[in-house]
């Protein structure tokens, strides 16, 4: 009888705390992958970066960080909890797992990070899933009112496969800017402009994507200001917010002359150094294709946004209703963004305000969610594959090495002079394409299904 | 009144976090580290010091008859611009490796161009001296192609040459020129018979050096063949034999070959080599590892007269390095 009251308990409890029940079962979720699943070869570079700063180099003086400082003070940080919580030791080489070093594929790592550093990493990025879940929620519950509406929102985020990849197995930090970016719009909502500013400049220089998004972030700036004086005042504000936090990021670069270095993710990584006939296979011709298609398609990206801008700035509708068709602007603006294939966790930018508008405009929008959330996430575990089970073979001793060399063999064996790896990636890079550009079908269909008459014309 | 609703102390939270971070990447880092080792008649006490949580590894070498290298020479020189990679590309590697030599303990190096190469092969004697060619070739004015050149005086006089990024007196260059191959380079330096550039992936590793010193590369592409006599292998090595790291006499000389394209690892390797003073002779006599933070001591045991005592902390994330005896 009393199992009974006490399952009664945990439904009643469930029913009026449906958010901390969803924030429970996504850190239950997260907590059972943490501990065994790492993808090896970016939190490598974490702890090659913590370990640069502690030799006294800074973020670029030797090579190893290749991204804009944020993350790399956040990874200060975490260096200095792990020595607070005595984790000396970082990693080890399996020179058994060298193979690898003989694959195609260039992104696996034979040394190895230890559990216990890369829980503390993928701990903290499960921090930052949730509070990006809470500003979600506040988000949701600030516009419509609906509490019902914000924890479907929240559970969207907290709970989609490749957010919980990206922080729990990848141990990729695109959270911190996502969860930038949704404080930047909501504290553009509540007028707070200076921290706004602040806070995007943390946001750009985390990665770079939100900064496709400044036109129309602006534009929100203008729409709620109706004075001239005022509005003159909030921009203002806005842009010196983002210029004093920007300044305060990177005063160290600009004082050790390192600020160039700050964006070599956008120039070159390492020193060039070719000893000749290193055999090339069809990805790498479709990376070098890629890339070019992705530079060209700036301008295209740059036309849609500005015109999704202007419009939005054109816009007649006030309160509410101006709300309502901006989150939606905003959401087909992070869509623009990628009208090309990127790395899975990259559209992570666009998760929240694709929620947002599943829950507020149109549930069909949670068709697109679940299609990007799938396949990006099968898309991550396709490039990353075997690798995630490293830890599990060098520390825990539990996968047997010949699983991993003919697993990985497997991925590198040909097709029609094709690898299967290049094959899969190339599958589930055009799967993930797709259901980025769904978001534009169920857009067009949305539009039709409000404007009826549209389709007697 | 009213206090700051939750979103905006999210907002001043992150701030401070960043801002925590930055001083933290610059003022703080990085920690305060030394160490020290006293020669003992069994061996070597130790005492280290660091204000952050590290793993150490305290390693004794007996060199046997070879003296450890304490002064390197790295070519490098803009004008004559090797095989495998631009002036630019030659500059950054080698900054790069400068400073992963000093973070490893070792200061005593000095850039050497074409000419000043030159005069170092008129030193009366090369004993515990380096020099490095980083990119697998020679400039015209200590190399031809023959085996009267001048580069060979630096071997003769019992000096070590640290090749990286290609087989040996497989490429030359003169100044303001493209470097061009050297057909037969074995009949100048006849180790390097049986070299290719074929690669195979090293995966045994050399014990216990390999682990102690943190050697990471697991290439074998241009490395010395096993079969040529006196060839001895260190770092890791491959089914067929060859290893990341090899080492031969070549008269009085030494002559290191860190195998594959000069990379983040073969760099890694080759600092902790030279700062850690290995020679053709080394043998790890005794270890000792663990993780501290203040400051530990320990002691070492070993007999041998020509032993150089060297710690390294931070493990495979080398943060500090010191050669304390030797």
């Amino acid at each position: 009888m009393s199992k009974g009251l006490g399952i009664k308990r945990v439904k009643a409890f469930i029913a009026s705390h449906p958010v901390v029940f969803i924030a429970v079962v996504g850190l239950v979720i997260r907590a059972c992958l943490i501990p065994f699943f790492t993808y090896t070869y970016d939190v490598y570079h974490w702890a090659l970066t913590i370990s640069n700063l502690r030799s006294g180099e800074g973020l670029y003086g030797l090579s190893g960080y290749y991204y804009t400082p944020v993350w790399g003070y956040f990874l200060a940080g975490i260096g200095s909890i792990a020595d607070l919580l005595n984790i000396a030791d970082f990693g080890d080489m399996f020179y058994s797992l060298a193979f690898v070093n003989g694959s195609e594929w260039d992104y696996y790592h034979a040394l190895v990070c230890t559990p216990a550093f890369t829980m503390l990493v993928k701990s903290i990025l499960t921090i930052f899933d949730l509070v990006t879940g809470y500003l979600i929620y506040v988000l949701v519950k600030d516009h419509t009112g609906n509490d019902r509406k914000a924890t479907a929102a929240f559970g969207l985020w907290f709970l989609c496969p490749i957010v919980i990849y990206t922080s729990a197995i990848h141990g990729m930090f695109d959270v911190i800017a996502v969860m930038t970016l949704v404080l930047t719009v909501l504290l553009l909502f509540r007028r707070r402009y200076g921290l706004a500013g602040a806070v995007f400049a943390v946001s750009i220089f985390t990665k770079f994507f939100p900064f496709y998004l400044t036109l129309i972030l602006l534009v929100l700036v203008i729409k709620q200001e109706k004075e001239p004086d005022a509005r003159r005042k909030a921009l203002i504000t806005v842009v010196l917010g983002f210029f004093m936090m920007f300044i305060l990021i990177y005063l160290p670069q600009i004082i050790d002359g390192t600020f160039l270095d700050t964006f070599s993710f956008i120039t070159s990584r390492v020193a060039e150094v070719s000893v000749g006939s290193e055999s090339k296979d069809v990805w790498d011709l479709i990376q070098s294709i890629g890339f070019s298609v992705v530079i060209m398609l700036q301008v295209a990206i740059f036309a849609v946004l500005f015109v999704i801008a202007q419009r939005t700035y054109r816009l007649p509708q006030e309160g509410s209703e101006f709300v309502a068709k901006y989150m939606h602007r905003l959401m087909l603006s992070t869509a623009v963004i990628f009208l090309w294939t990127p790395t899975p966790t990259y559209l992570m930018i666009l998760l929240p305000f694709l929620a947002y508008a599943a829950v507020t405009r149109d549930d069909d929008y949670v068709v697109p969610f679940i299609l990007i959330s799938v396949f990006s996430t099968l898309y991550s575990l396709a490039m990353h594959n075997y690798s995630v089970l490293f830890q599990l073979y060098g520390y825990f001793g539990v996968v047997p090495l010949e699983y991993l060399v003919d697993g990985i063999g497997w991925f590198d064996g040909t097709l029609f002079s094709i690898t299967n790896r290049t094959l899969i990636n190339i599958l589930l890079g055009l799967a993930e394409t797709l259901s980025i550009y769904s978001i534009y079908l169920f857009t067009y269909r949305g539009y039709m299904k409000r404007n009826p008459k549209e389709v007697k014309v | 009144m009213k206090g700051p609703d939750a979103v905006t102390v999210i907002g001043l939270v992150i701030l401070a976090l960043v801002l925590a971070g930055s001083a933290l990447s610059y003022a703080v880092y990085p920690g305060e580290y030394g160490a020290e080792g006293t020669p003992t008649v069994t061996g070597a006490d130790f005492r280290l010091e660091s204000s952050l949580s590290t793993e150490y590894g305290v390693i004794a070498i007996d060199n046997g008859a070879e003296t450890p290298v304490s002064e390197l020479y790295i070519f490098i020189d803009p004008e004559y611009v090797p095989y495998c990679t631009s002036a630019s590309g030659a500059e950054e590697y080698v900054t790069q490796f400068e400073k992963q030599l000093h973070r490893r303990g070792f200061d005593n190096f000095v850039r050497v161009n074409a000419e000043e190469l030159l005069d170092l092969m008129n030193l009366p004697s090369a004993v515990g001296k380096g020099i490095l060619i980083p990119f697998g070739t020679l400039p015209d004015t200590v190399y031809s192609g023959q085996s009267t050149d001048d580069f060979m005086e630096w071997t003769a006089k019992g000096g070590t040459v640290y090749w990286m990024g290609g087989i040996p007196g497989a490429y030359k260059v003169s100044k303001g020129e493209d470097a061009v191959r050297v057909h037969s380079p074995e009949t100048v330096f006849p180790f390097v018979a049986g070299s290719s550039g074929k690669e195979t992936i090293a995966d045994t590793p050399i014990e216990p050096m390999c682990s102690a010193l943190t050697f990471l590369s697991t290439s074998t592409r241009f490395a010395l063949s096993p079969e040529y006599a006196g060839v001895e292998g260190l770092g890791v090595k491959a089914s067929d034999g060859r290893c990341s790291i090899s080492a031969v006499k070549d008269g009085p000389g030494t002559f290191f070959v860190i195998a594959g394209a000069p990379g983040s690892e073969q760099r890694h390797d080759l600092s902790v080599l030279i700062a850690a003073g290995v020679t053709y002779q080394s043998d790890v006599v005794d270890l000792e590892t663990g993780s501290f933070r203040g400051h530990t001591t320990g002691s070492l045991e070993y007999t041998g007269a020509n032993v150089t005592v060297y710690v390294l902390y931070g493990g495979y994330f080398p943060i500090y390095g010191k050669r304390l005896i030797g």
